[in-house]
């Protein structure tokens, strides 16, 4: 009995004396402190709950005017900064008249050609934050750009146009210039060296008692 | 006693930091407490430790109702209690009661002898899970100094006359089976 005792009481002791291990109530401030962080989370969402329950009516009708308010914002704010498309051109300085020496160069026809610059996207923040003046210069900024119509072309153009339509490859290779101002050149030699001899044969036949004359005075000198 | 007015982790700076003050407050004067208590059950340090962690976080999610809360010492105890108990049940005692006989038995007797004082105490530990449930329970925590008969009766909902009555019936009850035990050895 005694023994039973003795057992009894060593096993109570020994839950009685049992140490508190070391550090257990940091640990435990821990977890308790990052538990209740987690939940802080969730504690307004689940008082915000609470209080829908508890007014349905009006919580629904608060609701709905949110949903009506969040539908209404990109309406408002698309008319309030939408860039307006203005139906004129924006007037641009008249092309200079192209010189005579380019012409050749220039031979195409030019189509005209109409550069559209496509209207960035806005971010709607940044829309926000410019005001009235801001937004004119933003929708001339963005207004489409329109060059001016080209220039008729003159009487030389259109023949050159008609030439080079019309004509051979051969011809068109022909038509270099240096060919021809040698072709030119030559022809005028030509026709110097054959007139040349012709008008000095003619003038020793017309004039020749006129020249010994002063020959002979010339001689007496 | 700690006061517990107003105890609650609300959002407002204030509040928050009156309230971790609190619970720092509650966990330094009542952690050993609900330490011995859960360990009286469970046998295991790591255990008993896991469950006053548990028993704290209980608290964080009864802040609300703290303010009624008559008597926080015992309302605390009773928590780890069940908790501990709940614990129990989920793991294996019978290698925590071998551990906890083992350990015992080497801090107290030589080396020479530890086995059969170990083998004496996980006897004992073995009657005592076999004792009726309440008399099991009042016998646990009469184990734990600071728990006078008052408190657990509050802790296990029975007066003050039947925890003595538990009482005096376990210790009777554990002895007789222990004898008997040694005599059929």
């Amino acid at each position: 009995m005694k023994d039973s005792d003795q057992a009894i009481g060593k096993v109570l002791s020994g839950l009685r004396d049992a140490e508190v291990p070391a550090g257990m109530e940091r640990r435990i401030l821990e977890t308790v402190q990052n538990h209740a962080s987690a939940h802080s989370r969730w504690d307004w969402l689940t008082a915000a709950q609470y209080r829908i329950v508890g007014r349905p009516m009006a919580y629904a009708a608060a609701l709905t005017g949110i949903v009506a308010l969040v539908l209404a914002i990109p309406v408002i704010h698309q008319r309030r900064y939408a860039p307006v498309q203005s139906a004129k051109a924006i007037p641009s300085a008249p092309l200079p008249p192209a010189p005579s020496a380019t012409v050749a160069e220039n031979s195409k026809p030019q189509r005209p050609a109409t550069i559209s610059r496509t209207l960035r996207k806005l971010k709607p923040k940044s829309l926000e934050l410019v005001d009235a003046q801001e937004s004119l210069a933003m929708r001339e900024m963005n207004a489409p750009s329109r060059p001016a119509p080209s220039l008729p072309l003159t009487e030389q153009e259109k023949l050159l146009v008609r030439f080079v339509r019309t004509s051979t490859p051969e011809q068109l290779a022909a038509n270099d210039p240096a060919k021809w101002a040698a072709h030119d050149a030559q022809e005028q030699a030509e026709f110097d060296r054959f007139f040349g001899l012709f008008t000095k044969e003619r003038a020793a036949k017309k004039h020749p008692a006129k020249e010994k004359p002063v020959e002979e005075a010339m001689n007496k000198f | 006693m700690v006061s517990f007015e107003g105890y609650s982790l609300a959002l407002g700076a204030m509040e928050s930091a009156r309230s971790e003050v609190d619970l720092a407050a509650l966990v330094e004067t009542y952690s050993a407490l609900l330490f011995r208590v859960a360990h009286s059950v469970l046998r295991s340090r790591a255990e008993a430790e896991d469950v006053v962690q548990d028993a704290f976080v209980r608290v964080l999610e009864h802040r609300r109702s703290l303010p009624e809360v008559r008597d926080m010492r015992v309302w605390l105890i009773r928590i780890a209690w069940n908790l501990a108990l709940d614990r129990r049940r989920r793991i294996r005692p019978e290698q925590l009661d071998e551990v906890f006989a083992g350990t015992l038995a080497a801090s107290s007797v030589p080396a020479d002898k530890a086995l059969d004082e170990a083998q004496r105490i996980g006897a004992v530990l073995h009657e005592m899970e076999r004792l009726p449930k309440a008399e099991r329970h009042v016998l646990l925590l009469s184990a734990i100094e600071e728990l006078g008969t008052a408190e657990m009766a509050h802790v296990l909902g029975r007066s003050e006359s039947a925890v003595r009555a538990l009482l005096f019936r376990a210790r009777t009850r554990l002895r007789e089976r222990l004898e008997k035990g040694e005599v059929r050895r």
